[in-house]
Parts: structure tokens; sequence; C-alpha cells
């Protein structure tokens, strides 16, 4: 098996799939603020984050669409449900290297549980307090890119 | 002129040197099938599909099962004017129009009530009622003239005939006769002297045509042509108004050009006649001892159906039905003082020799038939020794051997010598029992003849001596079959299937046995038939069976393969393979199918409307000869065909109506109270009161060609079931818990030709008082305590209390399921926008120095608090519509249509959209604000979806359910697969268009709560949508 740990000096890449678009951009600043990384790719939808990690349609520009350390994924999202993509890349034997964490608003045990049935690495919900947003983004980016070691 | 029609075809007087075919054969309907009264005045085939029977003691609807019969209550106006129904008309809008002896009536499908319809002020005397091309209904009366009225336009009167515009006098005479239009949109009116025709540009004018006997009926012809029949004939009027008189005295009552082109002619005791291309039928009149004749001579109306069945209306004899099919089956039957038919119609045996004639045997003689199925010969106990014949055989040597019920006989046919086998007790090389039940010659040249009582005879024909074989089965046993297909082996029908092998005189016996289930299923074998791959086809007493010799195992088919019946007489395989045989009821054709894997055979089942002879057949008695016919003997005569030219198919697509719906609801008072909703066949939708305990609903597919074997298949959505298979059933019994259903229903002709489409009724059950929370509550706790506190004297009701506190859990966990399902997504709709504006609230506190960034927050807050609140906002209105707020109203619809457009202004601008009103919209009964609201929500949504450009057209057209209000656009369409999930709560079928999912959910419970209902049509995507709703009366709650 390759290494596949970033490179120093590389950016880390979180791929970023959340349909609401000031969602968004709460995690982005959050994330920026943190310094904890300076590429973050952003899809609207479930389709769009397969078509990203396989780099096809309009992102088949390889660099457009750089390999992510970490995948933070919405559960509702259109045309394809968040757990639906949840299982597909984690069906598929690369992919599933990929830390994916479920980022949400929903609470509900049955997410909670259907996620981690489908091997989802972690769940967390939305705090709706913005402080507590923002120190949850900052302590995913230092947990996941920093301390976990990834396959 | 008289006595120049007078010279023309003597029809009554040739017909007796005509070929005589076969009596057309009917099938009857009567007072004892439910029919009010046998005499029958008119018939009607409406556009839904149900036949009408206007008879002397009321009006009835029949839909192939059940006749529903409306009369007169004296005093109730909303009944029939009289119970003697005259003449039966439907308008174009679909209105049944009822002329009785007392006045027109009008009937209400949707209340299955009739109102009395005056025309300028008067009661009519109906005598003819007729729908023109143009619409109008014409009415015919005895003595007060014509009169025209148009249906569409508040029964306005359009034309007013007075009696002295048809020559007078002859209203004395029963007034107008018959009416009839011609291609030039021509009126033609028959009284009883004359023959008048009304033109739209010219009005009403005498055709100056001089008739000898009054009229008594009218109609057009195929071609340009009218048939004008009267009380001593009938004559054919052509267009330039040239006469021929065709038949002569016949009273002529009633008439019918049947689609398929011939002329039906209904007389008055003189029966039927058929005039096809000229060519005249012989009289088809009632006989009293055939059961298959017509069941009266005196003909009063006459119908053709959309399966081609022809329908006689008599005086007296109640209804009769026959197929006309020529290519069907023919059938031969004894008719009394005709000695060219059959000297009896119980037939046991038929065979064709090799110099052509057919050879019948019947309980009275043998009769000899020639190419022409005429019987030039009966032989009976004057030549032979008995004159019930159950066996014919003529052997390779060309000696022609008939089994009797008096010994075996040797006819010799040139000279009428007979040479008698009978039983004698004191010589054993005799015949073992004097009854021959069948002959079977094997390649040697020796006749094995089964007997009744006396088993299985070897008859050498050189010594002239018998000897018993097969006596392992005792002496006194019955074979009623014998085939010898195999050389060395015999196979016999008797009580249970015989193998036998003379040479080493081995008999094998297959009988029923309980536990193997795949043994013989019968012990009463009628016959047995070898097929080509070395089986048998063997008819018993239980069913059809199949025989595979190579793995000893029986197939059985039975009633439930689709076979007519489980008793089966006689097996004929024909030249293509399939299996043909004669049972109880008729005859069937088993055909091998490769599509359903399940059924190896299908079956297709004959009976008397194609021909048949009758229903009960005989044993022995089958023969398929040289050229391919088959010959099947029974209790009402011999029915012949020809495999290959037989072609019946019937294609009509039968309508599918609900035909009743009960509603059972519990009372306080023991049992449960029954009702019918009226007008169930014209509802596509029905709301049911919380009390209901259970349903039960009856439909029928409306084709009356053999109405016992059409079929049915249901599914009830809302119970998540797939479709099931109800075979001939047509009745279901539901208990429902709250909730809307959907109840489709498909049916099939007895054909199998399926209408795919079928009916569909949605019922809704209102939540019942215990459903309601506090209810539940009470009746939880009310239940524990006499848990508690219970005994033995009230074990009983508790274990009642028990059974309805599971029901209650059950029905509480499908209620807390759908809750949870509404707390799932409110929260998360809710939280999400709280989620931006406390980020966002978070992130000017950091860009509180930024102006860019600040100006962007700040619209981010906005815009979430603007979505919490349209969320909020729609949920509230749904809360609130649960009930009608405001009381209904006469309103404009386009006053609603323009305050809704008025409404979505902003967004029709943003999206430079057209909002066009393409209809007059009518003035409706509705609560105004809830319309308002309804056509608000449609019209944003078509605006939204349809994105910039968009054109939205608000409309409203005419259908059976009443006025159809449309709102179509131009947008991407709505894939069908999403067309009933559109209206469900927070449904959103595009995520990236703003949205609560609410609206038309919303939009929904308006229309339901006005009685209507809402579907969208759409072709697919880019194709637009229509949203369609429709109305009724708002609900008294």
């Amino acid at each position: 098996m390759t290494d596949q740990t970033t490179p120093i000096g590389e950016p880390s890449v979180i791929l970023l799939a959340e349909d609401n678009p000031s969602h968004a951009e709460l995690v982005k600043r959050s994330l920026e603020d943190h310094q904890i990384s300076n590429r973050i790719q952003h899809v609207l939808d479930g389709e769009q984050v397969l078509d990203y990690l396989y780099q096809r349609g309009r992102f088949s520009d390889q660099d457009a669409a750089p390999r992510p350390q970490l995948i933070l994924l919405d559960l509702r999202l259109p045309r394809m449900d968040g757990l639906e993509v949840l299982e597909k890349i984690k069906d598929d034997e690369d992919l599933r290297l990929i830390p994916v964490i479920i980022l949400t608003t929903s609470e509900a045990e049955r997410d909670v549980a259907r996620a981690y049935q489908l091997h989802a690495n972690s769940y967390v919900a939305k705090p709706i307090d913005f402080d507590k947003f923002s120190s949850l983004m900052e302590e995913i980016g230092i947990y996941w890119l920093g301390w976990n070691h990834s396959a | 002129m008289h006595r120049v029609l007078s010279s023309l075809l003597q029809f009554f007087l040739v017909a007796g040197t005509f070929a005589e075919p076969a009596p057309l054969a009917f099938r009857h309907l009567t007072t004892q099938d439910g029919l009010p009264s046998d005499s029958v005045n008119d018939l009607l085939l409406d556009s839904r599909g149900f036949v009408w029977v206007g008879t002397e003691y009321g009006l009835s609807r029949y839909d192939g099962y059940t006749f529903k019969t409306f009369r007169n209550v004296s005093g109730d106006s909303t009944t029939l004017p009289s119970h003697q129904v005259r003449r039966l008309a439907e308008d174009r809008s679909g209105r049944l129009w009822v002329g009785t002896q007392s006045g027109l009536a009008l009937y209400h499908r949707s209340s299955e009530t009739f109102s009395r319809v005056l025309v300028d002020g008067r009661n009519l005397q109906i005598t003819h009622l007729f729908v023109d091309s143009r619409g109008l209904l014409w009415c015919g009366t005895k003595s007060e003239g014509l009169v025209a009225i148009d249906p569409a336009y508040k029964f306005e009167t359009v034309a007013v005939f007075e009696a002295s515009a048809f020559r007078g006098e002859g209203f004395d005479r029963g007034g107008i006769r018959g009416l009839a239009e011609t291609d030039d949109g021509r009126v033609w009116i028959a009284s009883a002297f004359g023959l008048s025709v009304w033109d739209p540009e010219q009005g009403l004018s005498d055709t100056g045509l001089v008739f000898p006997d009054p009229l008594l009926s009218l109609e057009k012809g195929s071609t340009d042509e009218l048939w004008v029949g009267s009380e001593r004939g009938l004559t054919r009027v052509r267009d330039d108004l040239s006469t021929t008189r065709e038949l002569e005295r016949v009273a002529v009552t009633t008439l019918l050009q049947s689609p398929s082109g011939e002329l039906w002619v209904g007389t008055r005791s003189r029966g039927l006649v058929v005039i096809d291309e000229s060519i005249k039928s012989a009289p088809i009149v009632h006989a009293p001892d055939d059961p298959t004749s017509l069941g009266s001579g005196s003909v009063h109306a006459l119908l053709s159906d959309d399966a081609g069945m022809i329908w006689v209306g008599t005086y007296d004899g109640g209804l009769s039905q026959h197929l006309p099919d020529r290519r069907g089956m023919s059938n031969l039957k004894h008719q009394p003082g005709n000695p060219k038919t059959l000297s009896s119609s119980s037939v046991f045996a038929v065979s064709r020799d090799r110099a052509g004639d057919l050879w019948v045997g019947t309980d009275a003689g043998l009769n000899r038939l020639n190419k022409h199925y005429h019987v030039e010969r009966v032989y009976t106990d004057d030549i032979l020794s008995h004159r019930v014949i159950r066996a014919i055989h003529e052997d390779r040597l060309g000696r022609f051997w008939v089994g009797t019920d008096g010994g075996l006989n040797l006819l010799d046919r040139s000279t009428d010598q007979v040479t008698v086998y009978r039983h004698d007790p004191s010589d054993p090389t005799s015949l073992s029992d004097d009854v021959i039940r069948s002959i079977e010659e094997d390649e040697t040249g020796i006749l094995w003849v089964g007997t009744n009582n006396g088993g299985l005879n070897r008859f050498d024909p050189a010594s002239e001596t018998f000897s018993a074989h097969a006596n392992e089965e005792g002496s006194s046993w019955v074979v009623r079959a014998i085939s010898n297909e195999q050389p060395d082996i015999l196979w016999f029908a008797s009580g249970g299937l015989f193998r036998y092998e003379p040479n080493t005189d081995q008999l094998t016996t297959y009988r029923k046995d309980a536990a193997n289930k795949i043994g013989i299923q019968s012990n009463s074998v009628y016959d047995v038939t070898p097929d080509t791959a070395g089986g048998l086809w063997i008819g018993t007493y239980e069913g059809l069976h199949h025989f595979d010799p190579a793995s000893e195992a029986f197939t059985v088919y039975t009633l439930q393969d689709g076979l007519p019946s489980d008793i089966i007489y006689t097996v004929i395989l024909d030249r293509a393979g399939d299996v043909w045989m004669s049972t109880n009821s008729g005859i069937s054709r088993g055909r091998r199918t490769d599509s359903k894997p399940e059924h190896v055979y299908e079956f297709r089942n004959f009976d008397v409307t194609h021909g048949v002879s009758g229903t009960d057949f005989n044993s022995g008695a089958d023969f398929v000869d040289e050229d391919g016919t088959i010959y099947f003997g029974g209790m009402s005569g011999l029915t012949y065909f020809h495999p290959d030219s037989l072609i019946y198919e019937n294609t009509h697509v039968p309508p599918v109506v609900i035909t009743s719906l009960n509603v059972f609801t519990s009372g306080e008072q023991a049992g449960s109270l029954s009702n019918s909703v009226p007008g169930i066949s014209e509802r596509d939708h029905v709301a049911l009161p919380s009390d209901v305990t259970h349903i039960s609903v009856s439909f029928a597919a409306l084709d009356y060609v053999n109405p016992a074997r059409n079929t049915y298949a249901y599914r009830l959505e809302g119970l998540n079931r797939g479709w099931q298979q109800l075979d001939h059933q047509r009745q279901l019994n539901f208990s429902l818990s709250p909730g809307e259903y959907h109840l489709h229903i498909l049916a099939a002709n007895s054909d199998g030709v399926w209408n795919d489409v079928g009916r569909t009724l949605t019922l809704e059950l209102a939540p019942p008082f215990w459903g309601q929370p506090w209810f539940i509550m009470v009746a939880t706790i009310f239940g524990t305590g006499v848990l508690l506190g219970g005994h033995r004297t009230r074990l009983r009701r508790i274990r009642e209390r028990n059974a309805e506190l599971d029901d209650l859990v059950t029905k509480l966990g499908d209620r807390n399921a759908e809750l949870e399902r509404f707390t799932y997504t409110v929260s998360h709709d809710l939280k999400s926008p709280l989620v931006t504006i406390k980020g966002f609230v978070g992130l000017i506190e950091q860009d509180v120095h930024d102006r860019v960034r600040l100006g962007d927050d700040v619209a981010r807050i906005r815009e979430a608090a603007d979505q919490m609140l349209a969320l909020l906002d729609d949920l509230l209105e749904l809360s609130r519509i649960g009930r009608v707020v405001s009381a209904p109203s006469e309103v404009a619809m386009e006053e609603i249509v323009i305050e809704a457009i008025g409404r979505v202004r902003g967004r029709i601008e943003e999206n430079d959209a057209t909002v066009l009103i393409a209809d007059e919209l009518p003035v409706v009964n509705v609560d105004r604000k809830r319309l308002v609201e309804a056509y608000q929500n449609l019209i944003d949504n078509a605006v939204k979806f349809s994105g910039d450009g968009a054109r939205v057209i608000i409309g409203v057209r005419a259908s059976d359910k009443g006025h159809v209000f449309t709102v179509r656009d131009n947008g991407p369409g709505i894939p069908p697969r999403f067309h009933g999930k559109v209206f469900d709560l927070f449904e959103r079928l595009d995520k990236d268009v703003e949205g609560t999912g609410i609206g038309l959910a919303l939009v929904h419970r308006i229309i339901t709560l006005h009685g209507g209902s809402i579907w969208v049509e759409s072709e697919g995507e880019g194709e637009g949508s229509t949203f369609c709703f429709t109305l009724e009366e708002v609900k008294q709650t």
C-alpha cells in the first residue's frame, strides 16, 4: 500500500459536501480562521461528491480535484442522499481510506446509527451556537488532519 | 302499388324450401335472474357500458350480474313517473332520458334519482325518444306530436310539431312510432300512416310516400336507406324515395342495423328475421321445447353491444342474448315435426364412415346424415336390436358395427340385414353384457368391446366368439372408452385408468390414492386419448389429467386452471396439438403456453353463445373425422366445428365500474348498520365518517359475453399491497384504519382481454374519536384500571378491552411514526436557518471592521430568518386549514384567479413570466379565501419552476366529473413517478429551488376540503406540467 499521508508543505484538502451555501461559508470561514486548511473543495450535492472523488465530469481535471484528506458530508443532500454517498464511498476499496465525517443538523438517533453502520468515521451535529461551531471546526481540523494517522 | 309489392318475395311461404341452418342459439335473462318484468320495451347501452332495460314494470340497470331496478313510488317526484317504461335515450353529455307512459324523466347518476321533465308545461306520453347528431333530443308522443329539446341549454324546446302536422288521423293509432337520422342530418319521422322528414333549413315536410299499413318502426340502414317497419311488412326506402317491399305478412315492431352490417327485424309473434345483403334468414322463432331458442316470438327491442352481442327484448319472454359468429361452432338438434333433423337431441355416439356419411347414435335410434347434415335415414329398433346407440365402428373390412343397449349389431348398410350378438348365460363365448359402451379394433382385426356391466370382451369376427378379458377386475365393470394406439397395449377408461396387455394378460390399474400427489385424482374415468409424445389425456369426474408413462406422473387441470367444469367427458387432440374437451358445462380447448410457466395449458371455453348445442355432454360421444372436424354429442344435440376455421376472439376491452359501496358503521346497539353510497359508479372519491367499521365494494367489468368468466385484480394503495388476483370474485370487504386509500380495480373479459387502466376509487377515512389523543389517554387509563381491578365476571369484557387496546396500540404506533416523520423534518428545517443566523452573528462580531464581509453576513442572516418565517407561516396555515373557516359563497372563479395573480406579482415580474387566463371560468360555490391560496400556490410554483420567461396558462375544461380547473406551465415537467408524491408534505423534487415543501400539500388539503381532487399531468421532463383540480360542493361540517 502506498503512503498517502500528505507530504510536508502540501496543503491539506478537505472535501465539503453541503447544499446550504450559508453553512458552507460558515465551515470555510471557521477552518480558515484556524488555519486548518487552505484548500476546501465545496460541492453542492451527492452526485458531485462522487464525481469529484472519481474525477469525472467537470472534475475530470486532476488538478481541479485533488484527492482530499478528509470529507465533511451533510446528510440531506440533493440528487443523492448523504447516506447513499457514504455507502458508495465505503464500498470502494480505495475511497474508503479517506475519513468521512458526517456534519449535519440532524441529531436523530436513526441517522447516527445508520451513518455508523455505513462506516462513517465520525458523526457530529452542527451546533447552533457559532462559538461552538467555530471551535468544533478547529478541533475537527486538529484531530483529523493533525493527530489522526490516515491510512 | 300494393299488388306489385305483394307479388315480390312472399317470404314466409317460401322459407320452408330454404336449406336449414342450425337455429340461432340464445341465452336468456328473465325475472328469475332479477329482470323486473319479462316484457321488455326498450334496451340501451349507455356511455359507461351499462345496459338499461325498460320494461312494463320498471327500469333496470344491468351490469352483467345484477339488475338494479327503479320504479315509481307514488308521491315521490324523484322516482320514475310510471312503472311502464317505453323508451330510453342517452344525450351527448351522457344524461339518461326515460320515456314513460306518464311523462319524460331525466336520471341523475350521482344521486340515482329522477326528475320529471315537463315540456311546455306538459307531461308527454312518450312513444319514442331519439338523439340526433346535433345533440337534440326528439320526443315522439302518443297524441301531442313531436317535440325536440336541447338538453345542453336547460332543456330549451327547439321545435314543437303538433299532431296535426303528421296526417292527423294517424294519431289515434299510436302517434310517433319511429325516428331516424340520415347522414345528411335530416331527421325522419314515422307516424302511423306516413313518413315525414325534418330538415334544419326547411323544417318539417311530408315525404308523400303511401304505405298500405300503419307504420310501426324506423331504422337507418348501412347505406343511405331507411327501413320502415309496418303492421304487415317491411319496406326499404332509398334516398331517391323509391321503395321496395322486403317482407310481407309480419308486423315489424322494431329494427336494428348491427355494426357488422345485418338488419335485425323484430316482429310481433313471428320472431326475428336477419337480412344480410338482401339474403333473408329463416324466421328465428320461439320453440317451447328448445331452451336455446328465442325467449318469445314477440320482439319489442333490439340492441347490439360493444362485443357484438345481439340483445333481444321480448314480450313475456324476457331478454334473449345471441352472439353472432358465423365462423364458430355449429350444432344439430332434434326439431319436432322435421324429419331432416336428428331423431333425438340426446347424442351418445358419433362417427363418419368411409363413404362420407355421418352416423349419430341417440337414445332414439341411429341417424345417417348426408354432407349437408340432413338426416336421411333413422335406424331404430325396427332394424337394430335396440333403439339406444352408444358405439359405432366401421372396421378395416368395411363392416359396420353398432353398439346398442341390446347387444352388438353388425349392420349391412345396403341390405339392412343385421346380425345381432347378445349375452347368453349358457354360452361362455357370448358377449358378457348387452349394453355396449365402446368398440376398438386392434392391428390384427380383433374388436375389443367395452360393456356397461361386463367388463372387456375380445371379439374375433372370424370365429364370431367373445372372450372376457382383464378379469382381475371381476366380471361386472364398465369400459367407457378404449385406446389402442400402442401395439399390444390397451388403455381403458373405467373405475380408474387401466392398462392391459392382452398377450400377457397383465392388467395395471391407476386409482386415486390420497397419499400419492402425482397419482390420478379420480376413480371415475370417462375417456382416454393418446398424445403424439407417448402420453395420455384422460377425462375424469375430477378434472382433466395428463399422464406421462415415463415418470408415471399425472398432471391435473381443474376449474381453477380455467376449465369450465371438473367433469370432463371426452378428450380429442387436434392436428395443432390443442386438447378439445366436452364437459358438463360446454366445450373447452386447452392450448400449450410458454408464457406462463405455472400453467402449462391455458383453456378457452365455449358455450351456447359460440354455437355449442347446450351445456351437458356425454361420454363416448366424440369423433374427429379425416379433414379434422371435431364432433361432440351431448344432451342437447351434436356440436361440430373445425378448429382451424374457428375464429372467435372477443377483443372488447371491458369498462370497469364500481357497482356498489356499502359502508358498515357500529352503533350503540348490537350489530352494525349498513349504508349504500348512492351514485358510486360515477364517483372516484369518497370521504367516509369516523364510525365506519368496514366497507364492502362491488365492481363489474361491463362485458356481457360471459360475465361469470370475467376476471378481476385489485390493489389497495395505502396498505402497501401489490396487485392481488381475484379471478371471478367481484366484491371486496375491507376493514380500514383512518387514512387515504386508493383502490385500483382491473378487469378482463371472458377471453382474457384486460382493461389495464381500470377504475380507481379513493377512500378517505376520517380519524375516529378513539384516534384523538384525549381518547387514547382516557382509554389507556380506563383499560389499566379494569385490568387491575378485574375479576372473573369481567374476564370477557377485559378480553374485549384488551383486543381494543391492542388495536389502539397499533393505531397509536402508526400515528407516532407519522409524528416522528413530521418532527424530524421540521426540526431539521427549523434548525438549519438557525445555524446560519447564529453563525453569521458570530462572524459579524469578527468582521465588524470588514464592511464588505459585514454586508454579506447580514444578508445571509436576513435570508435565513425569512426562510424560518416562511416555514412557520406555512406550518400554521396547514394546521389552520384542517377546518373550513368561512362559509362557501358564490363567486366568479376569474375573480379568485385575478386576486391570486396579484399576490404573486413580485415573482411574476422577477421571472419575466406571462400568466394567461385562457378560458371563461365559471361561477363556483367555494371558500373564497382558500381558493385564492390554492391558486396562489399553484401559480407561484408554476412561475418558480419554469424559470425566466415562464408562461402559465389558467384554464378550465369539461369532464364527466364536472369542471376541471387547470394551471399549465412550460417548465421542466415532472416525471410520472413523482406524480403522486408532489402533494406529500415536505416533498421537494428539486432542492435547488427555494421552498418549504408545504405549498402543494396545502393546495391538496384545500381542494380535498372542497370535495374535489387534484392531480398533475405531465408528459415528463421538458414537457411542462399541468396541475388539475375539480371541486364539489363544500362539505357541511
